[in-house]
């Protein structure tokens, strides 16, 4: 494996031409010898012999337009085999120097060019997803990998020309170029990275720019949508604690692009999976709404040492051809070609258990099959097209595709018709191939039996393919695997009954050496490669008792507490404090949990005893700082606000002013809170003099969408839970509505307030179905 | 002198012409030289010389007219004319020609050294001796235009005129204006620049040229002429262009060309590349981000960056604004506890080619002391810092720093009665400590609502902190520029203090004090707001309570 620390760019001569090269060393490479050479991308040759490179000038009438079709591939530069042969020496005892094959586990290639547009250069870049062939050395010199298709349309005669000037033997040079993002599996050098994307802040922002932009809900949103995305809202974050390395070596600047590309990808992923399960309870073809609340946030760590999916970033700056070949290159035509490129997207074939993909294209222009493998995963078809009725070319033609499986019998999709003015490109992903295949690996875990550390981790995969024909239920395959050491792949590969374009799912449960458990919050993914760490930390809570004295002298404590993370599912043991009196060893709560500070501790029970009397502190009580305050003369009340009913189409915002009364009237423990959409429910806790039952105040400001804001007048309550109405006018204030639910009139709501605010029961549907008014549904049965 | 005089018509076998009559004349103005001489040529006599001796006065013109009488007698006349060379043909058959009298009367030849008049294909050169130049045309009307050639060596064109007058009166130069053309030096300091390449485009002058270059003078001056704009009335237009070069090997940038401009004063801001340059930052940013608006179209690239508009980063000519946005992650040299979020900081619009990005956040330490506690008396805090700003803009603008809590619980007794929190603030006299805690005495007294932007604050029993966070989120920046809340508290109204809002402003905080056996009073406020037409209009309230104030849409 890629050590990536050991990055080093490294310069040599052959046949008189200066070549650049990265080379990384292998994890173990003491003892195998082997380095890694990044291939760079080129223009492929042909097997012919001439670049596989062609540009046609397409004359129709006073028409210009043009097709420029060409495979690019990864190669090594020339002698740069010979040369890290050479450049290293094995360690004593060790074989000789080898290079070692880089196994692609996903890639993108992008072609950047230019052309004339009203007389402006304009930049382009095409997207094309290269094949995931492994680097291979024969013979001492190293094999093609990342073949690539690409079909550019050249709109205009200025268009034809740029590229005539850009590749043609008069050519002064260009800056058209070549980008590859390979991902391969590495091992992260001395810094740790924590990315984090928080759904609640980019659904705000959503909100915020939901006229302008519309980015979340389209579902064919790409990964530029996700990095602008993220640029704006600042829901991302990146955090690195740098070790050995300078942020700004190119090992530093590399380590920041894979964690930028990290990010994006894990939003993406997030945001597919997200899609998916909503598309999925759909029927098909209806359209449908998402919510970036929909999406779950995540704060992964990527530790020094970590195996992580490293981003190789390869760029080539395309050279113009020879006099000779580019006789063979550039043709002018009368009419328009039939041009379809079929490629695999993202599929490793050996990886998913298939041996070759092959495409039948059928057209009135004519007919034509070609086969894609690893090496070569695209095959472009390309015949003159014939005229339709109005002299104008037709490009309409049919495909199918046959996939052979290694292990079971062949499949042939449904026939496919398509135009190639629209659509020149077919692009299987796994999904279309009906196989799916992932390996999962811990790295960096503390595998052991003392405290703190994980006895083995758990992880569970589902994957669901709803894609089936009515009637037939949907396929589901789940494996889970227990992982008890680092970096012992598990690998999943299985057909898929029908083609599917949902992503699988997985969780990971770590189980410590004391057998608690923390369950972390399901994660979706489409990549070949999931590397799980460590996203514990160290946690503290303590009680600060006030032993008192004289009548409110307390005595005999006993506080237990649970730790509530409401986005993960953390299995800390409860903790119990039993404190005779103040002389009581006193000892902190501390634990590992993933840093949440959505987390807080729950008392479950708080009780002492004080004049010969038990006393227990009403709950709930949530306590999400570090310390649990326990006196004989006072009492703590949780009051819950929940805006869960709020209009957010009539109110942009709503004040919520909490605050007691003492003897003479005078207000205590004020407390404002504002409610905007997105934001959830408000716990408050009063501390009340003597064990006396809590009664509160609160006002109310709405902020309707325009105008002055309505302000209710003082409520009082008593019950611990408020739920805020939709919404509150003018008019609703001078008839004296009350501005809260009555039991008498609403127990549905608060029932189901309650629930879901106590026992994690999400019935928000049932509540909106209620507050329309359709009370007709089940009854609910409260836990 | 002599001139060699020839006819035709008087001697072929049928002779159209019986006799021809000339007089010719020789005036050199100059010198105040004059000869004359009648002559008649017939037959007989078909051509013949006149020689005469002028002395000095040699740059005259020799003039002649006459008739010719054909054998019927009818007479034609020959019209007054000049003569070019030294041979005169005349009689039948030899075209009539026009001689124009080129006159420079209304030329300056202090500013002129010659001007060179193309008049009917024939070029014709004037100097300061030249009082009048004769020149034969073949017919009216003819084409002429004139190039000036000044005393600096530069040269003025007339744009080509037709005319049928014998006397072509040379006009005056058109008014000249001084026009500076100048770069930033800063810039070019510290650009990859290697040259500007200036051609200026005025009409009727040959294109001046002027190359800057680093270290050489950032400005060049030339005096451009006016064109026309009426009868007596001149205006400047004229246009430049100019191409950058570079030492890093980008490709030259080619100016647009600009026509018809007008002013007096050009600087040549556009050189084709825009860099953003980073300073030391805090070591806690760990991205800077240019977002850019060029024209209509945003686009955002990690900093330090150049934008290069021949690679399509920018598009010159367009409008350009910028903002940065600083990513903030981590722990804050000296403090104990991290911060995370985001800073934006606008930029002016149509920067210079070159800014330099400055570090954006400085150091702050907020103490907060325990005061008037004993034995075993307690305050626990949970400080946080926490700094908001753009509140006013659109959400991409916003921006906002918080600190965490300390992970060890934070307890000032009377022993250990101070806490200093450091965290790194864009604006350290608004950044704030938010400080919540409790007053741990005989029993327990929370204060919830603690947030201050100085630097040392006190929490004793007798006096707790009580905050009120102003908050603009919701003031209609449509209609008001900015905005001023006074805000005072019921229980000591004298002590009001007024915050300033505008749309860059973040939240901000009005603290009062109370005994922790005492109540929490209300407060009041009001707020004025500065109309975008001009004037004002407020809004009040009294006697609010609570610990947020939303500062009202707008007032009355």
């Amino acid at each position: 494996m890629l050590d990536l620390a050991t990055s080093q760019t490294l310069s040599y001569q052959s046949n008189g031409t200066t070549y650049t090269i990265v080379v990384y060393a292998d994890t173990d490479v003491k003892t195998n010898s082997t380095y890694y050479i990044v291939p760079q991308p080129a223009i492929a040759t042909g097997t012919n012999g001439q670049p596989a490179f062609s540009l046609l000038q397409i004359e129709s009438g006073s028409d210009v337009s043009g097709q420029c079709n060409f495979q690019s591939v990864l190669i090594t530069p020339p002698g740069s085999v010979t040369f890290v042969q050479q450049h290293f020496q094995p360690a004593p005892g060790a074989p000789p120097i080898n290079i070692g094959a880089l196994g692609w586990s996903g890639g993108v290639a992008y072609f950047n060019y230019e052309y004339p547009v009203n007389g402006q250069s304009q930049p382009f870049q095409a997207v094309a997803y290269p094949s995931l062939q492994p680097t291979t050395v024969v013979g001492g010199v190293a094999q093609a990998t990342g073949s690539t298709a690409w079909s550019i349309q050249l709109p205009t005669q200025a268009a034809v020309q740029a590229f005539v000037g850009a590749f043609g033997p008069q050519s002064v040079g260009n800056s058209f170029s070549l980008e590859y993002q390979m991902q391969v599996p590495g091992s992260l050098p001395g810094v740790t990275a924590t990315v984090a994307f928080d759904s609640t802040i980019a659904y705000q922002f959503q909100q915020q720019i939901s006229v302008s932009t519309n980015v979340w809900g389209d579902v064919t949103s790409e990964t530029v949508t996700i990095q602008q995305y993220l640029n704006q809202s600042q829901a991302g974050s990146i955090d690195f604690e740098w070790g050995a390395i300078d942020p700004q070596s190119p090992l530093g600047l590399q380590v920041q692009n894979w964690a930028s590309q990290t990010l994006q990808n894990n939003v993406q992923s997030a945001v597919n999976n997200a899609m998916s399960l909503i598309s999925g309870n759909r029927p098909s073809g209806t359209s449908y709404n998402f919510s970036m609340s929909e999406v779950a946030s995540f704060s992964t760590v990527y530790s020094s040492n970590q195996v992580v999916t490293w981003f190789t970033h390869n760029l080539s700056t395309l050279a113009s051809f020879s006099a000779a070949a580019w006789a063979g290159i550039f043709q002018t035509i009368n009419t328009a070609p039939l041009t379809v490129v079929c490629s695999l997207q993202n599929a490793g074939l050996t990886n998913l258990g298939i041996s070759s993909v092959t495409f039948q294209i059928t057209s009135p222009s004519g007919n034509g099959s070609g086969t894609v493998t690893d090496e070569k995963s695209a095959w472009t078809f390309s015949v003159p097209a014939v005229l339709d009725g109005q002299g104008q070319p037709n490009f309409s033609y049919t495909y199918t595709y046959t996939v052979q499986y290694t292990n079971t019998q062949g499949w042939t999709s449904q026939p496919v018709t398509a135009n190639a003015a629209t659509s020149p490109f077919v692009q299987l992903n796994p999904g279309a191939l009906r196989a799916l295949a992932v390996s999962f690996a811990t790295t960096n875990i503390k595998f052991g039996k003392a405290q703190g550390e994980v006895n083995f981790v758990e992880v569970d995969f589902t994957f669901t393919n709803t894609n089936t024909p009515a009637g037939v239920d949907a396929q589901t395959v789940t494996q889970s695997r227990q992982f008890f050491a680092n970096d012992v792949p598990w690998k999943v590969q299985f057909p898929t009954a029908l083609p599917y374009n949902t992503t699988y799912m997985y969780s990971a449960r770590y189980v410590m050496a004391d057998g608690t458990t923390i369950r972390l919050a399901p994660q979706s993914g489409n990549a070949d490669n999931v590397f799980l760490t460590s996203p514990l930390r160290n946690r503290v809570w303590l009680v600060s008792p006030n032993w008192g004295s004289g009548v409110t002298a307390i005595s005999n404590l006993i506080v237990q507490a649970s730790y509530v993370d409401p986005d993960n599912e953390v299995d800390v043991q409860q903790n119990l404090w039993t404190l005779a009196d103040a002389k009581a060893a006193n000892t902190p709560w501390m634990f590992l949990a993933p840093q949440n500070p959505n987390a807080y501790a729950d008392v479950q029970l708080a009780q002492f005893t004080e004049g010969g009397e038990t006393i227990v502190y009403p709950l709930p009580w949530q306590i999400p700082t570090a310390s649990i305050n326990i006196s004989g003369s006072q009492t703590p009340f949780m009051v819950t606000v929940d805006p869960s009913l709020i209009d957010w189409n009539a109110n942009v915002a709503v004040l919520i002013t909490l605050y007691l009364k003492d003897g003479t009237g005078a207000m205590q423990q004020q407390n404002s809170h504002k409610f905007i959409k997105g934001v959830g429910s408000y716990p408050y806790t009063f501390l009340v003099s003597g064990a006396a039952s809590l009664t509160w105040y609160y006002t109310l400001q709405y902020w309707p969408t325009a105008g002055a804001a309505v302000n209710t007048s003082e409520t009082k309550m008593t019950g611990q839970i408020l739920i805020l109405p939709r919404t509150f006018t003018k008019t609703e204030l001078m008839a004296n509505v009350q501005p809260f639910l009555s039991p008498e009139t609403h127990a549905r709501e608060l029932q189901a307030s309650r629930a879901r605010l106590f026992t994690g029961r999400n019935l928000s549907t049932a509540v909106a179905g209620a507050a329309k008014g359709q009370r007709s549904g089940p009854p609910l049965s409260i836990a | 002198m002599r001139v060699a005089i020839q006819t035709q018509g008087l001697t072929e076998n049928d002779p159209s012409l019986s006799a021809i009559v000339l007089g010719l004349s020789y005036t050199d103005s100059a010198r105040s030289y004059y000869a004359a001489e009648w002559f008649l040529l017939t037959a007989d006599r078909p051509s013949t010389t006149w020689q005469f001796d002028p002395g000095e006065a040699t740059s005259g013109t020799v003039f002649y007219e006459g008739v010719m009488v054909s054998p019927s007698g009818d007479v034609t006349s020959i019209p007054a004319a000049a003569l070019e060379g030294s041979t005169l043909v005349v009689g039948t058959g030899v075209a009539a020609t026009l001689t124009v009298a080129i006159v420079p009367l209304l030329v300056d030849w202090t500013e002129v050294a010659a001007v060179v008049v193309d008049i009917a294909g024939q070029k014709a050169k004037l100097t300061v001796q030249t009082l009048v130049r004769f020149v034969v045309v073949p017919a009216a009307p003819y084409d002429w235009s004139a190039v000036y050639t000044l005393a600096d060596g530069t040269t003025y064109s007339t744009p080509s005129a037709r005319t049928a007058s014998p006397i072509l009166l040379l006009p005056s130069l058109p008014p000249r204006v001084a026009v500076t053309f100048a770069i930033d030096a800063v810039d070019f300091g510290e650009l990859p620049i290697a040259s500007v390449a200036l051609t200026v485009d005025a009409p009727g002058a040959v294109p001046i040229l002027n190359t800057f270059i680093p270290g050489g003078p950032a400005s060049f001056t030339t005096k451009l002429f006016e064109t026309p704009s009426g009868i007596g009335r001149w205006s400047l237009a004229y246009g430049y262009r100019y191409t950058v070069t570079y030492t890093n090997g980008l490709p030259d940038f080619v100016s647009a060309p600009f026509t018809g401009v007008t002013a007096t004063s050009v600087m040549l801001e556009e050189v084709g590349i825009r860099m953003f340059a980073l300073a030391t930052l805090s070591p806690i940013i760990t991205s800077a981000t240019v977002n850019y608006l060029n024209g209509s179209t945003p686009a955002s690239r990690a900093l330090p960056v150049t934008l290069v508009a021949g690679n399509g980063d920018y598009t010159p000519g367009e409008a350009f604004r910028y903002a940065v946005t600083f990513a903030i992650s981590g722990m804050a040299p000296g403090a104990t506890t991290a911060q995370s979020g985001s800073y934006v900081q606008q930029g002016p619009p149509q920067p210079p080619a070159y800014t330099l990005v400055p570090n954006p956040l400085q150091s702050k330490s907020v103490t907060v002391t325990a005061t008037g506690i004993s034995g075993k008396q307690s305050v626990q805090l949970s400080p946080s810092s926490i700094e908001t700003g753009n509140l006013g803009l659109p959400a991409s603008m916003q921006w906002s720093i918080a600190g965490e809590v300390p992970s060890d619980p934070v307890n000032l007794t009377p022993r250990q009665p101070a806490f200093t929190y450091t965290f790194e603030a864009a604006h350290p006299d608004l950044a704030a400590l938010n400080y919540p805690g409790t007053l741990v005495m005989s029993s327990f007294v929370p204060f919830t609502n603690a947030v201050t932007v100085a630097t040392g604050n006190t929490v004793s029993p007798a006096a707790l902190p009580f905050t009120i966070q102003l908050d603009p989120t919701m003031i209609d920046w449509t209609s008001a520029t900015a905005v001023a809340v006074t805000i005072w508290s019921d229980s000591d109204p004298s002590a009001s203090q007024t915050f300033p809002f505008t749309t860059a402003s973040g939240y901000q905080y009005f603290t009062f004090t109370y005994p922790a056996s005492g109540e929490q009073s209300t407060f009041g406020y009001k707020a004025t707001y500065s109309l975008m037409g001009g004037g004002t209009s407020t809004a009040s309230g009294d006697r609010q309570s609570g610990t947020t104030l939303l500062i009202p849409r707008a007032g009355d």
